[in-house]
């Protein structure tokens, strides 16, 4: 008997007077001490899944549910709110993504831990009590422990602020665990962590999963995650369960089309893909889109006709796997086809490079008082350390590291939003110091543009698409009128948008669209060089890799050299020429991708390489 | 006009006051060519009870009231008008400026501190004072007061949007910073701007209100809402209509403009219109939930 069970839960949301189906007729089960990953892209519906499980959804938008979601034959929809919050207690435990946000900023973690203590044979009121208090301190100390963090007493009595992001997120789990549940729901618990302190917590999970026997749901858009974590795992895509089966099974032999296809999106350590990533064409389809057949047929390379007529349903199988799919695919799933083997533009290393960084430093905050948001007295703090460095035309460099690593900061100084502390930046005749650029500044900004993580806030939401493109243009070259109106238009086609797009606003398009704009603004004044920080991070895998083609594209048809920044090795040791590795503010090490993957002598990148999650090292272990 | 029908239909809360509000502006726009001179004094009829041939009474002189509280509008809502408009702009520019060049927005926020630390009738009081009553005393009297507080929204919405990425964009396009307050920031804080000037009309007509209560406002013989409480104080306990009728006008006037610069802030702020949703989903339970059994 499983211990969670979903029967055709289907989630109905009114928002604005409009009723949207978020997710339609999802049937799932749960084992007692088995892990079900739940995957997909955003918009599929699984965090309002995990959320209508835990019935927090209602406090925050209006729901309707039908079908059923029991719990140990319990089936929650029916609890009255009063009910519900009694079965809460010691039976559902939740991890979120944001362990700052859901951690109270005013209370020590003590407290906090001890406030969540709830056994559910405890009588109301027994926490004031001298009793109480001591059982839920002895609890909180062996949790405290059983998270890895043995330092109790020190840690009870510190503030969330106070712990780094891993930090937190184990205290979250502690917190869950306060009540002893026999359900953990998490919801991308390691999405905003480093790969390094990601690896930590998964294998945290793994083992307080086992030893309390919990069954856990855990959400998460990482395929490479999912390996490592899951026994089972269900696909979602736009509110409709597509493909559920073992993880052996759904890594190795997916049946459904998207499935495979979502997989094939992840680039794989050690395969190199200079020519292209593979993506899928199109966008998600909105929750609102009636569509009468498969909800993936537009984007579907198999689809049929029958496919756009009569949505499937989930009941064929194959094997152990179940899907919802007319044409099944049956080849098993081979994630080493390299594509473009040889480096695209041979690069000619007697060029004079594009870019030459010699030994910049950063630091912030010299000790004097800062006119910055706050007042206080900073101690000075390295962001980057004599770091050098030259790029040459045409050149894909890509530059990893964690969170603090100071990537960003370098990013910023090349591109002239931040003057450096030491040292200088050269690009053609320019030369940027720490007593700014030297020359045209104009000049300067034209041969460097830059490309930002979120596209989201990356655009004025008041501006058209063709007002945004535009702007770098009137700012820094002499096209005006019908001439930039041309000039908009081809940029839009170049970047693969229809031509209607230059008048909406951002809000009326796609993530994936949005950052199209952006790259669109920044081939404008034609560049020589593009800095690009996490370009794709805000992105869904299936579309990482459409934006990542225009780039390359754009580096073929334009010897344009890219600075590309990001935290994800595996994507950049695929398509970069180069690569560097930062820690702590320093370059420690440089080099062709494969020299990196295969024979890197740096520790740190050694740790990097150990904690990436890898779909083929599973693959390989799990034939 | 199907847009306008749709989103009164959306927005009642928003469209109801404004119609009231429309429609009091309107009388005492033409109000006065309809009716007898407001300052026509009649001393053989002098508070006269409502009723008979003065629709609202007389005051001690024999002027009409009605005529006085449709003229007295005029003043009083047009000078409201007046302040906030004056205020709001001088308000938005510091606003705007402190919150992008950090450093000059530090010593502006330290005057403006300062600034707000007077209690603000004493300082329109000393205005009014030193200045003489008139238009313009009265304009920078009560402006003065609302500068500092529109200062300070404006500057931590600016600073909010120019930590946003598109503002550094188009510094990597080369704009200047005056030419980004002007294309980037400004049209993103409009609607902060509407919604705050409503709210200082309402706030600026009761500072109106207490001044001409003073005699520090409007002189008499013209009328105005808070110099009609005034006169009509001496004689509360004969004429309790002299104060009653002004006073009831300046309540419902403010109550209404106050509830339309609220219900106004969630058709611009997606923010706070998910906030009430989720106030009217509290109070009037879940329309959606599923049925028990």
């Amino acid at each position: 008997m499983s211990r969670l069970e979903l029967a055709g839960l289907s989630l109905t949301v009114l928002a604005d007077d409009v009723e949207t189906e978020l997710v339609h007729e999802i049937s799932l089960s749960v084992a007692a001490g088995e892990t079900l990953c739940i995957v997909g892209e955003s918009g599929s519906g699984k965090t309002v899944t995990a959320m209508s499980i835990i019935r927090l959804l209602e406090f925050v938008a209006p729901v309707r549910t039908t079908g059923g979601i029991l719990l140990e034959r319990t089936d929650i929809p029916t609890l009255t709110a009063e009910e519900m919050r009694a079965f809460r207690t010691g039976r559902i435990g939740m991890v979120f993504q944001e362990a700052l946000d859901s951690l109270n900023p005013s209370q020590r973690i003590g407290k906090q831990l001890l406030e969540a203590y709830s056994p559910r044979d405890m009588i109301p009121g027994a926490l004031r009590t001298m009793k109480g208090q001591q059982a839920a301190m002895a609890k909180a100390t062996s949790l405290l422990r059983e998270v890895g963090l043995p330092d109790t007493e020190r840690i009870m009595a510190l503030y969330p602020h106070q712990l780094s992001g891993g930090m937190q997120q184990r205290i979250m789990i502690a917190l869950a665990l306060m009540s002893d549940p026999i359900l953990l729901l998490a919801d991308e618990p390691t999405t905003a962590l480093d790969v390094t302190t990601q690896a930590e917590i998964l294998e945290l999970f793994r083992r307080l999963q086992r030893e309390h026997n919990m069954s856990c749901v855990f959400i998460t858009h990482d395929m490479g995650v999912a390996a490592e974590i899951s026994d089972r795992i269900a696909v979602m895509y736009g509110g409709r369960l597509v493909e559920v089966g073992t993880t052996r099974d759904i890594l190795t032999k997916p049946r459904h089309h998207y499935t495979r296809a979502l997989l094939e999106c992840v680039p794989q350590l050690g395969v190199r893909r200079t020519s292209g990533l593979a993506s899928i064409p199109g966008a998600v389809p909105s929750p609102r889109d009636e569509l009468l057949g498969c909800r993936y047929a537009p984007r579907c390379p198999a689809a049929t006709e029958v496919c756009t007529t009569a949505p499937p349903t989930l009941a064929a199988t194959l094997g152990d796997t179940t899907f919802a799919c007319f044409n099944p695919a049956t080849r098993p799933l081979d994630l080493t086809i390299a594509v473009g083997e040889t480096d695209a533009p041979a690069l000619v290393a007697t060029d004079r490079p594009t870019l030459t960084v010699s030994g910049i430093t950063k630091v912030f905050g010299n000790g004097r008082r800062t006119p910055n948001l706050d007042h206080l007295r900073k101690r000075a703090v390295v962001a980057v350390r004599d770091v050098s460095l030259h790029i040459a035309p045409g050149e894909f460099f890509g530059l990893v590291g964690e969170s603090g690593s100071g990537k960003t900061t370098l990013g910023r100084m090349i591109a002239a939003l931040e003057h450096p502390s030491a040292g200088t930046i050269s690009v053609g005749d320019h030369e940027h110091t720490s007593k700014g650029v030297t020359g045209d500044s104009r000049e300067f900004r034209r041969s460097i543009q830059l490309i930002f993580q979120d596209p989201q806030s990356s655009l004025d939401p008041r501006h058209t698409v063709a007002r945004i493109i535009g702007e770098p243009l009137r700012e820094l070259t002499n096209l005006r009128g019908a001439e930039l109106d041309t000039r908009v238009a081809s940029l839009i086609d170049e970047v693969g948008l229809p031509a209607a797009t230059k008048n909406k606003l951002p809000s009326q398009l796609s993530g994936g669209q949005r950052q199209r704009v952006a790259i669109a603004r920044a081939i404008g004044p034609e560049p020589r060089l593009i800095v690009a920080d996490e370009p794709t991070s805000a992105l869904d895998v299936s579309v990482q890799g459409q934006v990542i083609n225009i780039l390359l594209e754009l580096r073929r048809e334009r010897d344009l050299s890219f600075l590309f920044i990001t935290h994800n090795l595996s994507l950049v040791l695929s398509v970069a020429d180069r690569v560097g590795v930062m820690c702590k503010g320093e370059l420690v090490e440089v080099g062709h991708p494969t020299d990196i993957v295969t024979n890197s002598t740096h520790p740190y990148t050694r740790q990097l390489l150990a904690a990436n999650p890898d779909l083929l090292a599973y693959q390989t272990t799990n034939p | 006009m199907t847009a306008f029908l749709a989103f009164a239909r959306r927005n009642p809360a928003v469209v109801v006051p404004a119609g009231l509000l429309l429609v009091i502006v309107f009388i005492t726009l033409i109000g006065p060519f309809f009716l007898a001179s407001p300052t026509a004094t009649d001393p053989i009829n002098r508070l006269q009870p409502p009723g008979g041939s003065h629709l609202l009474g007389t005051d001690t002189y024999g002027r009409d009231v009605l005529s006085r509280l449709v003229t007295g509008g005029r003043a009083s809502l047009g000078m409201a008008l007046l302040i906030t408009v004056c205020s709001g702009a001088i308000g938005t520019f510091l606003g705007l400026v402190s919150g992008y060049f950090i450093r000059a927005g530090n010593v502006i926020m330290r005057v403006t501190d300062a600034w707000m630390a007077f209690p603000a009738i004493v300082l329109a009081m000393v205005f009014s004072v030193t200045l003489g009553p008139g238009v313009l005393t009265e304009v920078l009297a009560i402006g003065i007061i609302f500068i500092p507080f529109s200062a300070r929204v404006l500057r931590s919405r600016t600073m909010e949007i120019t930590s946003r990425t598109f503002v550094e964009a188009a510094r990597v396009s080369g704009m200047g910073p005056w030419k980004i307050l002007a294309v980037h920031v400004l049209p993103n804080v409009v609607p902060l701007i509407i919604v705050q000037t409503i709210v200082y009309i309402a706030a600026t007509m009761l500072i109106d209100g207490v001044l001409s209560f003073l005699g520090l406002g409007i002189a008499a013989p013209a009328p105005s809402w808070g110099n009609m409480i005034a006169e009509g104080r001496n004689y509360m306990s004969i004429a309790p209509y002299l104060m009653v009728f002004p006073g009831l006008v300046l309540a419902v006037t403010v109550f209404l403009v106050n509830m339309l610069g609220t219900n106004l802030r969630p058709v611009f702020d997606p923010q706070a219109r998910q906030l009430q949703a989720l106030q009217r989903l509290r109070t009037h339970g879940n329309p959606f939930r599923r049925p028990k059994g």
